[in-house]
C-alpha cells in the first residue's frame, strides 16, 4: 500500500499553530503572516492541523519522537547540545533499507542524528545552533531546495527533507512580537507557495513546526504556546479524507481547532509510503490522509494496532488491562462493524500512550535514597567541620583530610565491588555500586581524622554550645531563614514564587539592621548615622532589584515580566559603568583605601570595563532595532554597518577582549599581589621638635581620614586641653572595637617603631632646633586585606556583567553595591562571625540570580548568550558564558565570603586564625546550600507522583544541584584557594 | 612647652582601659535612668478586646467582597475606639505627671499624629515589599491600621516624650532588652506582636488554594490585628 511514492517534508522550526491561521484584528507581527497555509487547506488537496508536542520542546527530542514514535524522557533535554546517532527503530532507517534516497538540508541536528541513512550527495548540513543568525540556514536551504525540486532532479531523492530555522531563531532573539519575525514568516509564506507549485503529482508534502515558542520566543518547557505547532499537508492530486468544517475552527485563535499529536505522524508517514512501522511507535495513523471508502483506514489501523502489540510483548512492564481491551477490539474485527472499531481502536490506542506515558516515568527509590543518604552525611559532616572543630585545628587537618579522603574512597571502592560481586544487590549495577562506595569512602575519609582526634560526645556539645553561646537575634534570624528557605520547597506555590520570598527575607534582614543600628547602644553616633545609611541603601537597592524578574509561567497572571532589553537599560547601562566605579571608590574611601591598585583597578579598569561591556550592548540593541532606528531605509549605512558584518565582529571583538582582560589579565596581576596602600610623608610647619615618639594606633572609622591610619608620628608637645580631647576621641574610637585591638599584630608595630627609630638616629637630636616634622603614615592599613581582595572580585563581576543582558547588568552592579554596603554593615554591627552573614550573602546571590532574569525552569536558561564570544559551539567558551550567565551572581556572592571577616581589619599577626574565619564563613555557605539541596532533593522525591513535579519541583531539584557543585568549585579553589591564600600571604609578606 | 617629657608606648593599651571603664560608668547611669517602659497599673483592664471585636467586625462586613471600603470604616471605627483605648492608657498610667497632662490634647492629638505617620509607613512598607506599581490605596490603608495599632499606644504611653521611648529601647544586649522592657509593657509588647504578625500575615498569600481571603493586604490585616490582641493577651501572665 504505496499511497505517495514521494515526500517532501519541510520542518520550519517553532512554527507556532497560531502563525499560520487567520487571527482577525490582530496586529502583531507574528499574525497574518503565513496564510498560506491556511488558504490551501480550504481545498481538498490541502490540510491543516494542530500537532501536539511532548515536552521537552527542543529541538533534538522532537525530532526523535518524529522519527521514532516515542516518548522522550525528560532528563533528555540537556543533551540537545550533544545529540548523538540515534540507535530506535525510526522511518529513516527503515527508507534506508529500502534503498530509497533521501535528501536533506537545514539544522545539522538531522545529520547528526541519522549520518547514515542520508544520501551523502544530497545532504547539506548547517549549524543549528547559532542564534544570532537569522538567514544562513534558510538561504543555505532554499538554494539547495529547488533545484531538487525541479522536474530534471527529482528523480535523484525519494524522501526530501528541509529544516528551516529562521523563525526559531527570530523567536529566541527578538521575541515573536518583533518585525524580523513578520519578515521570516513572510519568507517562509513565499518559500511554500513556490514548493507547492512546484511539486509533482505523486509528491506529499508536509510542512510542519517541531514546537512552538512561548512569549518570550523561548521554548523548551510544555506550556500551551511550546506545545503548539500547526502541521500542513499537501498533495496535487489526492484528496483528503477531511472531517467536517467543525473541526477546523479558526476562532480564538484555533483553540478548538482539530489537534493530532506528534508522534502519529511517524506512523502516517510509514503506512502512506508502504514501510514498516517503527517498532517502538505509540502513535496512530491520522485520519486525513487515509481514506475509509475501500477500509484504507480500518487497515491503516490494524496495522499500527498489530505494532503495538508487538511493542507490548516485548515490554512485559505494561499492564494487563490493555489485553482485554486488545481483545474486545479483535472481536471488533471480525465484526467488521468499521465505526466501532475506529471507536474502539482510539480508545485502546489513547489507553495504551498513557500507560506508556505514566510508566516512563521510571523512580528508582533505592538510588533516591541513597542520594538523600549521602547528602545527609555531607550535610553532617561540614556542619561538624565549620561549627565544632576549633577553628586552629581545622586548618592542620585540612590537610589530613587529603590523604585520609584518598584512602578511604579506594577502600570504598574495593569494598563496594566485592560487596557487588558477592551480595549483587536489586537494582544496583556496577557504576551505581561502584560510585555509592566511592561517595561513602569520601565521607569516612573526612570523619576518620576527626574521629581519632575529638569524640563524638564533645563534637555535639561543641555544636550545641555553639548555638547556644553565640545566640543572638541575628543568629536566630539565621537560623529561621534556612528553616523556612527549606521549607520553601515543601509547597508547589512557594516554589514558584522564591524569587518574592528571599526579598521577604533580605528586607527582613535589612530591617532589623536599620534597627540595631538605630538602637544598640554601643555604637557610636557617627557609627550609627553611617549604619543606618549603609542599612537603607540596602534596603532600598534590595527592593530597586526586586522589582526586575522574567516571571515564569505559573506566576501568570500575577506577574509582569520586567525583564527586556529596552532604550533605557542601554542607557542606564551606560551610566552605571561611570557611576559603580565612583561608588566603589566612595566605599574604598570610607576606609581611606584607594590607593595605589585602587584607581588603577576600580578608576580605570573597571570603567574601560564597563564602557565597552556597555558598547557591546548598544551595537547589540542597535541591530535589534535597525527599524526602529530607521537605519535599515539608509541603505550605505545599512551595508557598512550590518552586511558586511562589522557589527558581528566588533562584538566578537569586544567579548573576547573583556572576557580575556577581566578573567585572565586582571586575575593574573592580581595573582601578584595588588595593594591599595600609600606611605604618606607629610611635611609639617616647623615647630618644636620632641623626642617623644608616640605610635598610635587609631581605630577610628569615619572621622578624618588622618584618624584612621596607622600614624607614626613624631608629635610636637601638646597641651593637656589637646590631649585629653585626643584621648576621648580615641575612647570613642577604641571601645567599639576591642577585638580587633587585641588581634592586633604587635610585631608589626615593632617594625613602624623600628623605622621611626632609624630616622631619629639619621636627624639630629638638638631638642632645641626647630626641624620640620614629619607624619609618616601608611594609608588604607585599615583595610588591607579587604580592599586588596575586593578588587579580586570586581574581577569576576566584570566578566559576569559582560554576559549578562542589560537589565541584568543593572541589577549586579546592584549587588555589588549592596554587598559594600553590607560589608559595612557587618563591621559595624559586629555580625564579622555571626551565622547570618554567609546566609544573608547566599540570599543575596538567589535574589541576583532572579533579577538577572532567571529561574528554576529550563526554558528560562539564557542560552542565546552562549554566542558571544565564539560564532559556533566551542567547548570551554560556550559552555563558560551560559555558566557565567546562569550562576554570575552566585560566583559573585561566592568570592566575597571571605571579606566578611577580611573587610576593614588592619594585618593581623595571627593569620591563621583569620583563615580559620574565613575557612568557617566558607563552610557555613556550603552547609547553607547543601541544606537548601537536601530539602529539594526530598521534597522533589516526596512529590514525585505529583502533578507538578516535572514543571517545578524537578527543574528546581537539577537547580540546586548544578548550584551547589558550582558554588563548591568557585568557593574551595577561587575564593579559598586563590583569593584569601593569595592576599593573606602578600600582605603577610609585607607588613610582618 | 619647653618640658619635655618621654612618651614611648602604644596608646590603644591604655585606650582600651579607659574605654572600659567608661562602658561600666555608661551601664550603671543608664541602668537607673529610663530603662523601662511607664508602668501601667491594670493589664487586665487593658487587653485590647477592641482589636478582636474590630478585625472580626471587618470580616463580617465584607472585608473579602469589598476590600477596600471596609478597611476604611474598619479603619474609622478603630480611631474612635483607639481614642477611648487611650483615655484608659492616660487612666492606667501610674505616674505624678498624670494630673498635668491635657488628656484630651493627648489622645486628639496621637491621633492626628498617627494619621501622619501612616504616609511614611505606606513607604517603609513598599520598600520592605509590598507592590510598587498597584494596590497602593490598599498598602496605605494597611499603613493605617498599622500606625493606629502600634504607634498610637505608644505615643499615649510615653506621652509624646519620644526621647525617653527611644532609650527605654536602647540596649546593649538585645534580648535582655526584649526581656526587660518590651514583655514588662503591655503596650509595647503588643506593638511588637502586632508587627511580628503583620510579618508572618505574608506567608499565606502565595498558596495557591485561590481563596478570597489570600488578596492583599487581609492576610496582613489579620496577622496585625492578631498579634496586637495576643500581645495585650499575654502580658497579663507576666
Amino acid at each position: 500500500m504505496t499511497k505517495y511514492s514521494k515526500v517532501v517534508l519541510l520542518v520550519i522550526d517553532a512554527l507556532r499553530f497560531d502563525f499560520t491561521i487567520p487571527v482577525s484584528g490582530s496586529g502583531e507581527y507574528y499574525h497574518n503572516q503565513f496564510p498560506i497555509l491556511h488558504e490551501m487547506a480550504q481545498t481538498d488537496h490541502g490540510l491543516l492541523l494542530k500537532f501536539m508536542a511532548d515536552p521537552p520542546t527542543t529541538t533534538l527530542q522532537r525530532l526523535k519522537g518524529l522519527t521514532t514514535g516515542s516518548l522522550p524522557t525528560f532528563i533528555d533535554a540537556g543533551s540537545n547540545f550533544n545529540s548523538d546517532a540515534i540507535d530506535e527503530d525510526n522511518w529513516l532507517l527503515q527508507l534506508h533499507r529500502q534503498n530509497k534516497s533521501i535528501a536533506f538540508m537545514g539544522d545539522d541536528t538531522w545529520t547528526a542524528l541519522f549520518t547514515e541513512y542520508i544520501n551523502p550527495q544530497l545532504c547539506y548540513p548547517y549549524e543549528s545552533l547559532n542564534v544570532w543568525d537569522l538567514h544562513t540556514v534558510d538561504n543555505g536551504v532554499i538554494e539547495h531546495l529547488f533545484p531538487l525540486l525541479a522536474q530534471e532532479n527529482a528523480t535523484q531523492w525519494d524522501f526530501l527533507i528541509g529544516h528551516f530555522l529562521g523563525v526559531d531563531h527570530a523567536g529566541h532573539r527578538y521575541g515573536p512580537n518583533h518585525y524580523a519575525m513578520r519578515e521570516k514568516l513572510q519568507q517562509m509564506n513565499d518559500v511554500i507557495s513556490d514548493a507547492i507549485s512546484q511539486i509533482d503529482d505523486d509528491t506529499l508534502l508536509i510542512v510542519f513546526g517541531d514546537h512552538g515558542m512561548d512569549s518570550t520566543g523561548n521554548h523548551g518547557g510544555d506550556s500551551k504556546d511550546e506545545l503548539e505547532a500547526a502541521l500542513f499537508m499537501y498533495s496535487k492530486q489526492q484528496k483528503f479524507n477531511k472531517k467536517s468544517n467543525s473541526s477546523y475552527d479558526i476562532s480564538n485563535q484555533g483553540n478548538n481547532y482539530r489537534m493530532v499529536n506528534q508522534i502519529d505522524l511517524v506512523s502516517t508517514i510509514s503506512l502512506l509510503l508502504g514501510l514498516p512501522i517503527p517498532h517502538n511507535n505509540l502513535g496512530t495513523p491520522i485520519d486525513e490522509l487515509f481514506t475509509t471508502e475501500n477500509g484504507e483506514l480500518t487497515q491503516a489501523f490494524v496495522k499500527t494496532l498489530n505494532q503495538l502489540q508487538t511493542f507490548k510483548s516485548s515490554n512485559p512492564s505494561l499492564l494487563d488491562n490493555l489485553d482485554v481491551k486488545y481483545n474486545a477490539l479483535i472481536s471488533h474485527i471480525e465484526l467488521e462493524n468499521v465505526e466501532d472499531f475506529e471507536k474502539a481502536y482510539k480508545g485502546y490506542q489513547v489507553t495504551f500512550l498513557e500507560e506508556c506515558k505514566s510508566l516512563w516515568a521510571k523512580f528508582d527509590m533505592g538510588l533516591i535514597s541513597t542520594g538523600i543518604g549521602i547528602m545527609f552525611l555531607s550535610l553532617l559532616f561540614i556542619i561538624t567541620y565549620s561549627r565544632s572543630i576549633p577553628s586552629i585545628r581545622v586548618l592542620t587537618m585540612s590537610f589530613e583530610f587529603i590523604g585520609s579522603v584518598i584512602a578511604m574512597s579506594l577502600v570504598g571502592i574495593v569494598l563496594s565491588f566485592s560487596v557487588f560481586i558477592v551480595l549483587r544487590p536489586d537494582g544496583f549495577n556496577v557504576k551505581k555500586c561502584l560510585a555509592t562506595g566511592f561517595a561513602l569512602g569520601i565521607i569516612i575519609g573526612f570523619w576518620a581524622p576527626i574521629m581519632d582526634r575529638f569524640s563524638l560526645d564533645w563534637l555535639v556539645h561543641l555544636v550545641i554550645d555553639f548555638f547556644v553561646y553565640n545566640f543572638n537575634t541575628f543568629s536566630f534570624l539565621g537560623i529561621v531563614f534556612s528553616i523556612l528557605h527549606c521549607l520553601v520547597f515543601a509547597s508547589n506555590s512557594f516554589v514558584v514564587w522564591e524569587d518574592k520570598m528571599i526579598l521577604y527575607f533580605i528586607t527582613t534582614f535589612g530591617i532589623c539592621c536599620l534597627i540595631h543600628c538605630l538602637l544598640d547602644r554601643r555604637i557610636s553616633t557617627t557609627q550609627r548615622v553611617l549604619g543606618s545609611l549603609h542599612a537603607l541603601t540596602f534596603l532600598i537597592l534590595s527592593r530597586l532589584a526586586s522589582n526586575i524578574n522574567l516571571c515564569r509561567e505559573e506566576q501568570r497572571p500575577y506577574c509582569t515580566p520586567t525583564f527586556t532589553t529596552n532604550w533605557w537599560s542601554i542607557i542606564l547601562l551606560h551610566l552605571m559603568s561611570y557611576l559603580l566605579p565612583s561608588t566603589i571608590k566612595y566605599f574604598y574611601k570610607l576606609s581611606n583605601s584607594y590607593h595605589s591598585a585602587g584607581p588603577l583597578w576600580i578608576g580605570i579598569g573597571l570603567k574601560f570595563l564597563m564602557t565597552f561591556n556597555a558598547s557591546y550592548w548598544t551595537i547589540e540593541y542597535i541591530e535589534n532595532n535597525q527599524e526602529s532606528f530607521g537605519i535599515n531605509k539608509i541603505v550605505w549605512l545599512n551595508r557598512i554597518l550590518f552586511e558586511s558584518g562589522l557589527s558581528k565582529s566588533m562584538k566578537l571583538a569586544i567579548a573576547r577582549l573583556v572576557l580575556f582582560v577581566s578573567l585572565i589579565l586582571a586575575n593574573f596581576s592580581w595573582s601578584r599581589g595588588p595593594l591599595c596602600v600609600k606611605l604618606d610623608f607629610k611635611q609639617q610647619s616647623p615647630s618644636y621638635v620632641e623626642e617623644t615618639t608616640v605610635i598610635k594606633h587609631h581605630i577610628a572609622k569615619n572621622e578624618s581620614p588622618e584618624d584612621e591610619i596607622v600614624v607614626i608620628e613624631e608629635i610636637e608637645e601638646e597641651d593637656e586641653e589637646d590631649e585629653e580631647q585626643e584621648q576621648e576621641q580615641e575612647e570613642n574610637s577604641i571601645k567599639r572595637k576591642e577585638v580587633e585591638v587585641d588581634a592586633l599584630a604587635p610585631s608589626e608595630v615593632e617594625q613602624l617603631v623600628k623605622e621611626v627609630e632609624e630616622e631619629e638616629e639619621n636627624s639630629p637630636e638638638e631638642s632645641s632646633v626647630p626641624v620640620p616634622s614629619t607624619v609618616n603614615a601608611i594609608l588604607g592599613y585599615e583595610n588591607v586585606y579587604g580592599a586588596s581582595y575586593f578588587l579580586l572580585v570586581l574581577n569576576f563581576a566584570a566578566g559576569i556583567l559582560l554576559v549578562t543582558k542589560p537589565i541584568g547588568a543593572i541589577s549586579l552592579c546592584m549587588l555589588l553595591i549592596q554587598i559594600l554596603s553590607l560589608l559595612e554593615l557587618f563591621d559595624i554591627l559586629q555580625l564579622k562571625r555571626n551565622l547570618i552573614s554567609p546566609i544573608v550573602l547566599c540570599l543575596l546571590g538567589y535574589q541576583h540570580f532572579f533579577s538577572t532574569g532567571h529561574q528554576a525552569t529550563i526554558p528560562s536558561i539564557q542560552w542565546e548568550l552562549g554566542f558571544m564570544t565564539t560564532e559556533t559551539i566551542t567547548f570551554p567558551f560556550t559552555h563558560l558564558n551560559i555558566l557565567l550567565n546562569t550562576f554570575g551572581s552566585f560566583i559573585i556572592v561566592c568570592l566575597v565570603v571571605p571579606l566578611i571577616t577580611l573587610w576593614n581589619i588592619p594585618p593581623t599577626n595571627r593569620p591563621i586564625t583569620a583563615l580559620a574565619y574565613v575557612i568557617t564563613n566558607i563552610t557555613t555557605m556550603m552547609t547553607y546550600h547543601t541544606l537548601t539541596s537536601i530539602s529539594s532533593l526530598i521534597f522533589a522525591a516526596y512529590f514525585r507522583r505529583h502533578l507538578m513535579v516535572w514543571k517545578i519541583f524537578a527543574p528546581r531539584f537539577m537547580m540546586s544541584g548544578l548550584l551547589l557543585i558550582v558554588v563548591d568549585i568557585v568557593l574551595i579553589l577561587f575564593t579559598l584557594w586563590f583569593g584569601t591564600g593569595r592576599t593573606m600571604l602578600q600582605v603577610n609578606n609585607i607588613f610582618g | 612647652m619647653g618640658k619635655t617629657k618621654i612618651r614611648k608606648q602604644v596608646s590603644f593599651d591604655s585606650g582600651l582601659k579607659e574605654v572600659v571603664a567608661e562602658e561600666i560608668k555608661k551601664k550603671k547611669k543608664v541602668g537607673s535612668s529610663s530603662k523601662t517602659a511607664p508602668i501601667l497599673t491594670n493589664r487586665i483592664l487593658l487587653i485590647p478586646i477592641h482589636y478582636a471585636l474590630n478585625l472580626a467586625g471587618m470580616f463580617w462586613f465584607g472585608l473579602m467582597e469589598n476590600t477596600q471600603k471596609t478597611l476604611l470604616k474598619g479603619a474609622l471605627n478603630l480611631a474612635v475606639m483607639q481614642i477611648a483605648y487611650d483615655y484608659l492608657i492616660v487612666r492606667l498610667l501610674k505616674t505624678s505627671a498624670k494630673d498635668s497632662t491635657n488628656t484630651p490634647l493627648l489622645v486628639i492629638g496621637s491621633i492626628i499624629v498617627c494619621l501622619l505617620l501612616s504616609f511614611p509607613l505606606s513607604v517603609l512598607l513598599i520598600i520592605l515589599g509590598a507592590p510598587v506599581t498597584s494596590h497602593l490605596y490598599l498598602t496605605y490603608l494597611l499603613a493605617l491600621h498599622l500606625s493606629l495599632i502600634v504607634i498610637n499606644p505608644i505615643l499615649v504611653v510615653y506621652q509624646f516624650q519620644l526621647d525617653k521611648f527611644y532609650q527605654s529601647l536602647q540596649f546593649s544586649n538585645d534580648s535582655q532588652v526584649f526581656k526587660s522592657v518590651i514583655l514588662k509593657s503591655s503596650i509595647l509588647l503588643s506593638a511588637f506582636l502586632a508587627v511580628l504578625g503583620t510579618w508572618l500575615g505574608v506567608i499565606p498569600i502565595p498558596l495557591d488554594w485561590d481563596r478570597p481571603w489570600q488578596a492583599w493586604p487581609i492576610t496582613l490585616v489579620t496577622g496585625g490585628y492578631t498579634g496586637a490582641f495576643l500581645g495585650g493577651l499575654i502580658s497579663c501572665m507576666f
